[in-house]
């Protein structure tokens, strides 16, 4: 068997909106005591944070926008 | 403080590596365990490198021997003596996921519909606003419920598709895990804990059941670092 090379498709907006998904949301808590934060400012608002600015940075397609 | 990235057996050891901010990553050992983390940069924004970083350091602790345990980005801890605290505290749990991980590893799998049949639904939505314009209130109501009927039958689509994998793919999944998707368009989204010596027969069983649906979009991704399997739900 060869060693697995880490690649993840395409280089695509999806392929961002899985790693933003997998790196923000899910992964293991080493303790719940611990403080979710980035700079002081919670996990929650820094996803959004990254979610919108890199939005706008990656070619503006990471979140299509709503339809109303 | 310290940023960690992974969980992985104590002889396993970062080699010449750096992650987020381009910091040296290290790792904090106790008992079998070790920790892989890095010291701060600069506070600053966190850019869409950052989480890119922080994944290529996970990648870099992966192969066929060895799955890290991936924790999940913005976790820090105050310094390497709380760290060993916390992995003592609850070593059988990391070791077991260790134990279920090695030789696995996480694809994805992310159902969209194809452009024509998106917009279709947008158009049509929009036809039906102007009919009811009369009574914007109502032509709301009915607005919201239609689209809330279209959301559930997307999922209900995206379900069936996710099932059709697990069948054709069920002698190479050993795990699996899906959730709906809200984006325009978007049905589902799918991960697939793998072993590496099947990830030919799962590769092949995803591309037969695209093959069925031609007006879906299929977005296959990985090998990932098994971030959506650390949880026992």
């Amino acid at each position: 068997m060869t060693t697995p090379e880490p690649l993840h498709g395409p280089d695509d907006e999806f392929t961002l909106a899985e790693l933003v998904n997998r790196v923000l949301d899910k992964g293991a808590v080493v303790s719940g005591d611990v403080v979710i934060s980035v700079a002081g400012v919670e996990l929650i608002y820094v996803g959004l944070r990254v979610l919108v600015s890199s939005a706008e940075s990656m070619r503006g397609r990471l979140l299509p926008p709503r339809d109303s | 403080v310290l940023h960690l990235y992974c969980i992985v057996p104590a002889d396993r050891r970062p080699a010449d590596l750096h992650g987020v901010g381009g910091a040296p990553v290290r790792a904090v050992e106790a008992g079998s365990l070790a920790c892989w983390l890095s010291e701060p940069t600069a506070a600053g924004p966190v850019e869409v490198a950052d989480l890119r970083s922080h994944n290529a350091v996970i990648a870099a602790a992966m192969d066929e021997r060895c799955t890290p345990v991936p924790l999940r980005f913005g976790q820090s801890i105050a310094d390497d003596a709380a760290l060993r605290a916390e992995l003592e505290r609850k070593a059988a749990h990391w070791s077991a996921l260790l134990d279920r991980f090695a030789g696995h590893a996480e694809f994805g799998v992310r159902l969209e519909a194809t452009a024509a049949r998106a917009d279709d639904g947008a158009g049509q939505r929009a036809r039906e606003m102007q009919t009811s314009a009369a009574k914007p209130g109502t032509a709301y109501l009915e607005a919201l419920a239609r689209r809330q009927a279209e959301a559930a039958q997307r999922s209900q689509a995206g379900e069936r598709v996710a099932a059709q994998i697990r069948e054709r793919a069920a002698g190479v999944i050993r795990d699996s895990r899906s959730e709906p998707l809200s984006t325009p368009g978007g049905l589902i989204t799918m991960a697939h804990l793998v072993a590496w010596n099947g990830v030919t027969t799962y590769h092949a069983s995803v591309d037969a059941v695209r093959g069925a649906h031609p007006d879906l979009r299929f977005h296959c991704t990985g090998p990932w670092p098994p971030y959506s399997f650390v949880s026992d739900d």
